[in-house]
């Protein structure tokens, strides 16, 4: 039950992550037709967004144990690069008071960090719970 | 059972009861905290800004619209230009009470190379300058350049690194402090520079700036008024001996923002003051109504040996890991929000807005854990005095 609450949570924040990358936190406009840096920032959030959310609902239905373990760390390290990639991966506009710096990437870290504290949270209930089965 | 695995069971073995309160210690850590260190920011910001000015007095053209323009561009960051004739810096200079004065030289550019936006150009005299220079966190030696310039920390343009103006490549030589006011996304540059780039535009077809070149006009006089000399006086001379400009004191054009800070900062100590109370008061009915709910539970453990003692350090425990947890909550959810947010608060607010250093974030997270896990537990006090008292045999006859 405790596995499965960590599960739904991790789904929920990487779905919260790649939804809200192009919506309610999303980067700066498109402008006279032209894209800036933060942009691109925001299709790789997206992106990595979209196989974390695969990952953790896969996580859910798959009943073995230790698959379920493996997933959460996979979980957990993705989240932990998604932090890296606006502005030191992935260039943000050069004003920090446009939308990319004051919404897109503060939001961005915090889930993205929520979602490996859940994760890694998930990933010792799971090695605690193959440690007292043994 | 062991006492270790009695008070995880009884934590655990009732999350419904065990989350409330800890909800209630989350809301008052994270009110605690954040309230802190957002009346921390505002406060710093505004003193920062003061410093930063550097001036004693400002003088701007009065079409500068009573100050507004002027607050604008310095507090929001707005891009803004306004002009004076420069005969104006010539005329202050031999004003009584002037010790030193520098002009500086408003221009917008036009859409920078990386973002579409426009950035605040400032040109400042490197000879007589007093309140640019001072502010480089990234030292840069000698005087700036052709085509050189220094940058606010808001642009994240680094030192040794071009930024394109008007299509002029222009070298970033030195970047100044935060404020966390508009200033900081502005850039600094020469007069001769800024000449460059308005022969730039003109080629670009944008002429509208080539009647203000900096040969001519002004748009601002920075004032450092004497030892000795009332700076209301002097800014008062200014005022009656010169037309068309605006001697502004520096304190009194942040005295609006500083009275908006300072009815927010009540309001913040009042809304921690009230969520302290109120959550106190809870977990003191919490706290007290659980004596009725657990009277057979800690019967039983008197049954099989706990002292009285043991059974009031019970409670205490309880009350003490959930505060514990709740607080450590509550301050990471509140520095989570208050941190990486804090230009979308600025912004927002149109405050200055510059959060403390860590060793102060510290203290503030440490008033907020302290003022968490002192109430819980003493919340828990009555509770405890009165569960150690329970009278065993009459409370497992009842139950019978």
């Amino acid at each position: 039950m405790k596995r499965l609450i960590l599960g739904i949570a991790e789904a929920i924040a990487a779905l919260v992550l790649t939804i809200g990358a192009f919506t309610f936190f999303k980067a700066c406009g498109e402008h006279d037709g032209k894209f800036m840096a933060c942009h691109w920032a925001q299709n790789a959030v997206v992106l990595v967004g979209i196989v974390l959310t695969f990952l953790a609902l896969v996580r859910i239905f798959i009943p073995e144990e230790k698959i379920k373990t493996g997933l959460a760390i996979g979980v957990f390290a993705l989240s932990v690069s998604v932090i890296f990639i606006p502005g030191t991966a992935i260039n943000l506009c050069m004003m920090d008071d446009m939308a990319c710096h004051t919404t897109f990437k503060p939001a961005v870290i915090v889930v993205a960090a929520v979602t490996a504290v859940i994760a890694l949270a998930d990933v010792i209930a799971g090695y605690i719970k193959a440690k007292e089965s043994k | 059972m062991s006492r270790k695995k009695l008070l995880y069971r009884s934590i655990a073995g009732r999350p419904l009861r065990s989350l409330s309160l800890m909800f209630i210690c989350i809301i008052m850590s994270a009110v605690v905290f954040g309230g802190a260190v957002v009346s921390a920011s505002l406060n710093n910001g505004i003193n920062c800004l003061e410093q930063r000015l550097g001036a004693d007095i400002i003088v701007v053209p009065k079409s500068a619209s009573e100050k507004v323009e002027l607050e604008n561009i310095l507090l929001q960051g707005t891009p803004g230009y306004f002009y004076m004739d420069k005969s104006v810096e010539d005329k202050l200079s031999q004003t009584e009470g002037v010790d030193k004065l520098s002009a500086q030289y408003f221009l917008v550019s036009a859409n920078a190379e990386c973002c579409t936006v426009q950035v605040q150009i400032i040109g400042f005299d490197d000879d007589t300058d007093f309140s640019v220079k001072p502010w480089l966190s990234e030292a840069y030696s000698g005087k700036l350049g052709q085509n050189e310039i220094v940058v606010g920390s808001g642009l994240s343009t680094r030192v040794g690194h071009t930024l394109k103006l008007y299509g002029v490549e222009c070298k970033t030589v030195g970047k100044l402090e935060s404020t966390g006011t508009g200033l900081d996304t502005a850039v600094y540059t020469t007069s001769d520079t800024v000449r460059g780039l308005i022969k730039a535009a003109g080629s670009k077809g944008i002429s509208v700036l080539s009647k203000q070149s900096p040969d001519d006009v002004i748009s601002s006089v920075y004032i450092k008024v004497k030892d000795g000399y009332d700076i209301d006086e002097v800014a008062a001379n200014i005022n009656l001996g010169m037309d068309g400009v605006q001697a502004v004191r520096t304190k009194s054009m942040i005295t609006g923002t500083a009275d908006k800070l300072s009815v927010i900062s009540s309001s913040v100590t009042v809304l921690i003051a009230a969520v302290w109370v109120l959550s106190a008061v809870i977990m003191l009915i919490v706290f007290a109504a659980l004596v009725n709910e657990r009277k057979r539970e800690f019967a039983v453990l008197r049954t099989v040996g706990f002292s009285r003692h043991q059974l009031a350090g019970q409670i205490m425990a309880e009350a003490v890991i959930i505060c514990f947890a709740g607080a450590i909550t509550g301050i990471a959810a509140a520095a989570a929000v208050v941190f990486p947010f804090s230009r979308l608060i600025e912004s927002k607010s149109g405050l200055p807005f510059l959060s403390p250093d860590i060793l102060s974030s510290l203290g503030y997270a440490l008033i907020a854990f302290v003022a968490v896990i002192v109430t819980g537990p003493l919340a828990s006090v009555y509770c405890a005095y009165r569960l150690s008292r329970v009278d065993t045999g009459k409370i497992l006859r009842e139950g019978d």
